[in-house]
């Protein structure tokens, strides 16, 4: 009786797995195009806080001087960033925001990245330093991951 | 006659309620779901991200539906304390490597960071999820 309990049990949680699995695989394939599998840009997002951005307007953004504000962890920051970019972990945004914004007027124009295609930190740091009042903010899709790729100017963090 | 348990009904549905919510809100947020997985550093091949991140939300949605019919209660919160521990894993993970992001846990609508109040919410949840399947027939 007991072994007959244990094999429905099984059954039917093997049962509603294979459900949402049919179901997840479905979905998958039809917002496949929404989701960057290609390691590519994809078009730009329709936020009216700040741009999406491609690597080629990141370096011309980075020759211009603006503020690159990078949202990983401190320990990512500490082995490697975007020259010049500065800490900002997006999960310490309550913590930093007081020093960050008595060091950069509203108006500053930054770029925000994280550590590549599809992360999610940039946007959510963009976000909400655009709620803090931000208005010059782009968001750099392809991160860290391109900027190395791309061989474009690095240094470590101290 | 058999005793109403007034707890696991409060359990069922605080269970129904949160993993319901949280696999709708991440259907219909897709991008922002797949940016929080891949942003765990675990999976790193994009495809393999988009497959769990496209089956998750389905998995908390039907978990939560067959939590109320009762033949299936035991099964689906026994899937459901399997699915907490892994993001508890996730989250417990992401915490010690100081990886601080949105845990993704309510896909792109609330924020929920990887600190410690994720990490006392999900074990909050395993543990209700753990009481219903002792006590589901």
């Amino acid at each position: 009786m007991k072994k007959k309990g244990f094999s429905d049990l099984i059954f039917k949680a093997l049962l509603i797995f294979f459900f949402s699995l049919a179901f997840g695989i479905a979905y998958l394939m039809a917002i496949s195009s929404k989701l960057p599998l290609d390691q590519k840009e994809t078009p730009a997002q329709q936020n009216p806080k700040y741009k999406e951005i491609d690597l080629a307007k990141a370096k011309e953004r980075f020759d211009q001087g603006w503020l690159f504000v990078d949202a990983r962890s401190q320990l990512s920051w500490k082995e490697a960033h975007i020259k010049g970019a500065i800490c900002f972990p997006a999960g310490e945004f309550l913590q930093k925001i007081t020093e960050f914004e008595k060091n950069y007027p509203k108006d500053t124009k930054m770029v925000v990245y994280c550590s590549g295609v599809g992360c999610s930190t940039s946007y959510f740091l963009a976000e909400r330093l655009a709620e803090r009042g931000y208005k010059n903010i782009e968001v750099f899709f392809g991160g860290w991951s391109q900027w190395v790729q791309a061989n474009y100017p690095t240094e470590k963090g101290q | 006659m058999k005793k109403v348990n007034i707890f696991l009904y409060i359990s069922i549905f605080i269970l129904f309620l949160i993993y319901f919510s949280a696999g709708i809100i991440k259907i219909l947020t897709p991008r922002q779901f797949y940016g929080a997985v891949i942003s765990y550093e675990i999976v790193k091949d994009p495809f393999a991200v988009a497959i769990i991140s496209s089956i998750i939300p389905f998995l908390e949605v039907f978990c939560a539906i067959f939590l109320l019919i009762p033949s299936w209660r035991k099964s689906s919160s026994l899937l459901l304390l399997i699915i907490t521990l892994i993001f508890l894993f996730a989250i417990l993970s992401a915490y010690l490597r100081g990886i601080n992001m949105d845990c993704g846990c309510f896909g792109g609508i609330l924020v929920g960071e990887t600190g410690l109040s994720s990490i006392i919410r999900n074990i909050f949840l395993a543990i209700l999820s753990a009481f219903v399947f002792l006590k589901s027939d």
